[in-house]
């Protein structure tokens, strides 16, 4: 029965609430904007295999990071908050979600720019971007899904072991 | 035994809460047990660390005790789950806490409709008694100010409008008259025996003024906790 209410109502007060942009947040836009750029020249120059390798693997690894970052920030700095929303009454897995969605939001933005960026680069440095665009779309599931599923664990990590009566107490 | 014989609201049983803290374990309520009767005002007294607030949080299912067992509404709490005792305080318990809760990137408004989304009802209705309750509560200039700009006393009154924002059948008071000046008591006592007439809930308060225990119908006392020195 909650669940069919949960589904029905809205929820424009929690975004509110969790959407405030944070200097943090844009830190991690900026960065995984710069981590992208990085990686298209590393897809466009023509570098040995087991290189380019490594530098994907450690690209993947700080967006990754970077996600991971965003989510336990979310949960630290609005812990007051989160233990409030529960005490009310208000699904805690709902929350976890809309703090992952904030974290998903950020990274996309982030991506977004990252790759406009540096097909305007590659486009004024003469790099074949077409060749590079057919490989950033083998790895764009890959880097897009790798921090979702990172963060979307951490949110159920912290979400499951949130204690309410000891945030209160603080 | 009669038909309008008063169910019961919530009912304690044998209850027990220890706390470990270096070398020394707590032990709060030794055995606590009462019933609460729908639609009684019931003070909870003691002094402080007696476990007051944590009994509450246990009222509340918001934490879980070592031994013993609560009833709030017939449902015995250890038997629900996470998202059963969500439910339990989404749609029947409205909680004012201690330090307020108030959610200070939200204004005074928004603060008491967050907790109604949950309870189905569609806007306008939510926009209707979220403007009863601040009319109630004398704060309707004061539905757009931000809650860190409200005095003690008005942030105790948003964080009761809120608990009752969701028609709750039972609602905790965590200390509403602590921290409150002579004066702003004088103003919030009034409201809380017209929360018992006019709204007919069962309220269960903590306090540490004998003045705001009088007004209950009914008080608990508890008793001090036991410290045992852990080898």
């Amino acid at each position: 029965m909650l669940g069919v209410k949960l589904r029905m109502a809205s929820y424009t007060l929690l975004l509110k609430l969790f959407s405030k942009p944070e200097y943090r947040s844009f830190l991690s836009v900026v960065m995984i904007s710069v981590l992208t750029i990085i990686m298209w020249f590393v897809i466009a120059k023509e570098i040995g295999h087991y290189v380019r390798s490594i530098m994907m693997v450690t690209i993947f690894v700080a967006i990754s990071a970077l996600a991971l970052n965003e989510t336990v920030a979310s949960f630290t700095n609005r812990r007051r908050d989160i233990a409030i929303l529960i005490a009310v009454g208000i699904w805690k897995h709902l929350i976890g979600g809309i703090l992952l969605l904030k974290t998903i939001v950020y990274t996309s933005i982030g991506w977004t720019l990252g790759m406009i960026i540096a097909y305007l680069l590659g486009w004024l440095g003469g790099i074949s971007n077409n060749i590079v665009l057919q490989q950033i779309a083998l790895f764009a599931t890959v880097l897009v899904l790798g921090p979702t599923i990172v963060a979307g664990i951490s949110c159920i990590f912290h979400t499951s072991r949130f204690n309410v009566p000891e945030v209160l107490r603080q | 035994m009669t038909d309008d014989r008063k169910r019961t609201a919530v009912s304690v049983r044998d209850l027990h809460k220890n706390f470990e803290s270096g070398y020394s374990e707590t032990r709060l309520f030794n055995g606590l047990s009462f019933d609460i009767n729908e639609g009684d005002f019931v003070a909870i007294t003691g002094s402080s660390g007696t476990g007051k607030t944590t009994l509450m949080n246990l009222i509340a299912g918001l934490d879980k005790p070592t031994k013993g067992t609560i009833r709030v509404l017939g449902k015995e709490l250890s038997l629900l789950n996470d998202r059963e005792l969500t439910a339990l305080r989404a749609e029947s318990i409205g909680i004012l806490f201690q330090t307020f809760g108030l959610l200070t990137d939200l204004n005074v408004k928004e603060n008491i409709k967050v907790t109604q989304m949950i309870t189905g009802k569609n806007n306008s209705d939510r926009e209707r008694y979220s403007d009863e309750l601040l009319e109630f509560f004398g704060l309707n200039n004061k539905a757009d100010f931000n809650p860190s700009s409200l005095s003690v006393g008005e942030a105790k009154k948003v964080g009761i409008a809120r608990a009752l924002s969701t028609g709750p059948q039972v609602l905790l008071l965590d200390e509403p008259t602590g921290n409150l000046d002579p004066q702003s008591v004088n103003v919030l006592l009034p409201i809380l025996r017209g929360l018992r007439h006019i709204y007919g809930k069962t309220i269960i308060m903590t306090t540490n003024t004998p003045r705001a225990a009088k007004i209950a119908n009914r008080e608990i006392h508890i008793e001090k906790p036991k410290i045992i020195p852990i080898m």
